[in-house]
């Protein structure tokens, strides 16, 4: 519109500054400036009308505005967008969302005024307008913003509450002002609103707070007061036990100091985690080692198992107790521990007033015999009612406040050697399921010790008994050579020293060296058989037809010179006596089964008597003339009734014998075997004080076992 | 110093080759089949020497000394141990005996021991 640009005046006249004003519109681009005639087509569109809706004003002038901008509303009474009638009317809205020609949506804060002449008639219509586009833009990142903090705001409040570890927010003067379930969980209330409730000052009262050890926790030194006064306390462990029920927990405290801006602490953030489980665990696997490392001092394991009863209590029991199955099949309590000695003793006495029942159904024999661990979770009065045996049994057992029990078994390969027991007594304390895991791995190093000393033990006392037997072996060896050495060194001087010796002085030492050298030969022949038998083979029978009567006879004479003080009685049967009867027998080992009854009879009637041998056919037996019956009977000091059952073994000897009579004690355990691989049976019948009788049947026809 | 000779042991054996050899070489040789034979055989008897074992049912070689010492005769006789126990030195010092002679011996190493303290009470023959 080349009227309204105007040309330039020289003044400023009011009609100048209009033009001036004019000018600067035109230029403006922040201000969108549209004058619309009475028919609504563009009649000026300034730069900031062109910035704002688009089109050029060379393109813009004479079009209806309604095509160049879409979307205004309409007005209430209908009329078009951008309509200011009636012209009295002015009015200034945001507008909605506008689309522009070339798609773009805009919006728009504007104002539309009536357009007057100068005679006040409306010509038209002016309308201003600002781009919001942008503003609203931000406002509306602003809603998102504000929406999304809302979203994280939930999420965060959603982890406070779920989060297992505790959080708590305390401000200077030390009030919780926040907390979330965990922690109110943990402090011992049942709610966050329980907890905020609690008095100031008296929020902790529930616990009991301790330092890992055990000792008293000053409250000035918990990492929440220390954190309110700025510090930066390092993560601590903080033993905790609920005054109420007794349990003892472990939590992982951390606090931060929060500043505002000028460096004062406006609180304290504090985190708790409970790290009972995982410290259990860590002191039980100490607790271990340190068990293992007792049992490992020594191996006295009374000594051990008593150090590793105390080192229970009180961290584990407050009694603890090994009982251990002895050899007689009793059951001894080893060991008993309780951190207060005296109550140690008191226990003992007690015991000895009302001694375990060794057949209980529960507890320690229960466990020994089934090998199954017992828990008691929960001692009732009515239990230890049921234990007592009377009323002053039952007042002394109340005594002792026992809530819980656990009894594990000692299982080692050869089975249940004994069990352990845990008790709680007087803390209220209780075991659980959990608690089977460590008792049980305790028991079994206590198990694996006591199995490992045993068999040290017995390793020694093999060792020993092979000491002894082979300082035996050399004693009896050396004895029978000595005769032989002697006599034929004798022969020898003799022999060199005349020119003619004395044959029959010297006939008769050879006899005496023949004697000796078979004593000898018998000796190591029993040695081999022994060996044999030890290592489980048996023996090999060289059997032989020979005369029962004749073999007896010689080897009764044999002994007759070897114990001058025994009258010896031999008594053969008419059956046999003959010189017809006829036996299959290894004789040379028949020979050594004669001998060793006879030396056994002689050695064990020191101071003489008679010692009577008799050989004869069955009489009980159905077929009697098969079966030969040897008896060697003495009247020495017998054998105790509680030793014959055990006289056959090997190295046993009589109680009322050891460390009195030389010999291997290894005589009898051949025999038998030699006479039960002929397929008879050696057996023997004793009066202490009185003497014995032992008694062979062997078939004349050995049979040897395994060689049917 | 000359005399009989007691020897103590329990095997026959042994009594029979100590009782030979001595004899074979002049002594005057008396055995006992254990500690409680020869104190009954010191009733009528002063042996020069006692050649003793040690390992003997009723009474040992111990406590024939013990007994020895209680009828104040230790003093008087000497007595050499004669053992198969391989220990036969250390025995001999416990029980302060005046010699030993394990078991199996040199007849040279017996008769030296024997002359040492006694001659023979006739000539060897």
């Amino acid at each position: 519109m080349a009227k309204a640009k105007g040309a330039r005046s020289p003044g400023p006249t009011p009609a100048h500054v209009g033009d001036l004003l004019l000018a600067n519109l035109s230029a403006n681009r922040q201000l969108g400036v549209v004058a619309l005639d009475n028919d609504r087509r563009v009649i000026y569109w300034n730069a900031g009308a062109e910035q704002i809706f688009g089109p050029e004003p060379q393109e813009a002038l004479g079009q209806t505005f309604a095509t160049i901008v879409t979307g205004f509303p309409k007005r209430d009474d209908g009329s078009p967008p951008g309509d200011a009638l009636p012209f009295s009317d002015s009015w200034a809205d945001t507008s909605p969302y506008l689309r522009r020609k070339d798609g773009a949506e805009i919006l728009v804060g504007y104002s539309i005024s009536p357009l007057r002449d100068l005679d006040g008639s409306a010509s038209g219509v002016l309308i201003l307008a600002r781009d919001a586009t942008s503003r609203l833009q931000v406002e509306a990142v602003r809603e998102e913003l504000a929406a999304e903090l809302r979203v994280s705001h939930a999420q965060l409040e959603a982890i406070l509450q779920s989060s297992a570890e505790g959080i708590t927010v305390q401000g200077p003067s030390g009030r919780i002002l926040f907390a979330n379930p965990a922690a109110a969980r943990m402090i011992g209330y049942d709610s966050i609103e329980a907890l905020l409730a609690a008095p100031r000052g008296e929020t902790l009262r529930p616990l009991h707070i301790m330092r890992e050890d055990g000792s008293p926790f000053p409250i000035d030194e918990l990492p929440g007061r220390r954190a309110l006064r700025g510090e930066q306390p390092p993560e601590t462990v903080e033993r905790y036990r609920a005054r109420e029920t007794g349990e003892e927990r472990y939590s992982l405290v951390q606090a931060r100091p929060i500043f505002d801006e000028i460096g004062n602490v406006q609180f304290a953030v504090i985190t708790f985690r409970d790290i009972t489980e995982p410290y259990r665990e860590r002191e039980r696997l100490q607790f271990l080692d340190e068990a293992s490392a007792v049992l490992a001092s020594s191996l006295d394991y009374d000594a051990t198992l008593a150090g590793v009863a105390q080192l229970a209590v009180p961290r584990y029991a407050d009694w603890a107790a090994i009982d251990l199955v002895q050899e007689d099949g009793t059951i001894r309590q080893v060991a008993l521990a309780h951190a207060d000695a005296e109550k140690v003793s008191w226990a003992r006495e007690l015991a000895l007033r009302y001694p375990p029942d060794p057949n209980g159904m529960s507890g320690a024999p229960q466990v020994i015999r089934t090998g199954e661990a017992e828990l008691f979770r929960e001692i009732s009065q009515e239990m230890l009612e049921a234990a007592a045996i009377d009323e002053e049994h039952l007042r002394i057992i109340d005594q002792l406040q026992i809530s819980s029990a656990l009894v594990v078994p000692l299982r080692a390969r050869e089975g249940v050697l004994g069990a352990l027991s845990f008790v709680y007594g007087g803390s209220d304390r209780h075991y659980a399921e959990s608690d089977l895991r460590w008792a049980q791995d305790l028991a079994d190093r206590a198990a694996t010790a006591v199995e490992n000393a045993r068999l040290y033990r017995d390793a020694r006392e093999a060792l020993q008994v092979r000491d002894e037997f082979l300082a035996t072996i050399s004693h009896d060896l050396r004895t029978p050579l000595t005769t032989i050495r002697g006599l034929t060194q004798l022969v020898l001087r003799q022999s060199q020293r005349a020119a003619r010796p004395n044959a029959e002085r010297m006939t008769e030492s050879l006899r005496e060296v023949d004697r000796a050298s078979r004593a000898m030969s018998r000796m190591i022949d029993e040695l081999l058989d022994l060996s044999r038998i030890e290592s489980g083979r048996p023996l090999t029978l060289n059997s032989e037809v020979i005369d029962p009567g004749l073999l007896v006879r010689e080897v009764a004479e044999e002994y007759r010179l070897a114990a001058p003080r025994h009258s010896l009685v031999v008594t053969i049967g008419p059956d046999i006596a003959g010189g017809d009867f006829t036996c299959y027998w290894d004789a040379p080992r028949i020979e050594r089964v004669l001998i060793n009854l006879l030396s056994n009879a002689v050695k064990y009637s020191p101071d003489g008597g008679t010692i009577t041998v008799t050989l004869e056919g069955s009489r009980d037996d159905p077929e009697p003339e098969d079966v030969v019956i040897i008896q060697v009977r003495d009247e020495g000091i017998g054998i105790p009734a509680a030793d014959l059952p055990a006289i056959f073994e090997r190295y046993h000897r009589a109680s009322n014998v050891i460390g009195r009579i030389s010999g291997l004690g290894i005589g009898l355990a051949g025999a038998k075997q030699i006479v039960e691989q002929h397929g008879g049976s050696l057996s023997a019948k004793s009066e202490e004080g009185r003497g014995s009788l032992f008694t062979v049947r062997l078939p004349r026809n050995a049979n040897p076992l395994g060689h049917a | 110093m000359s005399g009989p000779i007691l020897v103590v042991d329990d095997d026959i054996g042994i009594r029979t080759t100590m009782t030979r050899i001595l004899e074979d070489a002049g002594h005057l040789v008396y055995s006992a089949t254990d500690g409680l034979d020869a104190l009954a055989a010191l009733d009528g008897l002063f042996p020069a020497l006692i050649l003793l074992d040690l390992a003997m049912p009723r009474m040992d070689g111990w406590a024939f000394v013990a007994e020895l010492e209680r009828l104040e005769l230790r003093s008087k006789i000497p007595v050499v141990v004669l053992t198969a126990d391989g220990r036969a030195q250390g025995k001999a010092e416990q029980l302060h005996a005046e010699g030993y002679l394990p078991k199996p011996f040199n007849v040279e190493h017996l008769l030296e021991i024997v002359a040492r303290r006694i001659r023979p009470s006739t000539e060897p023959g």
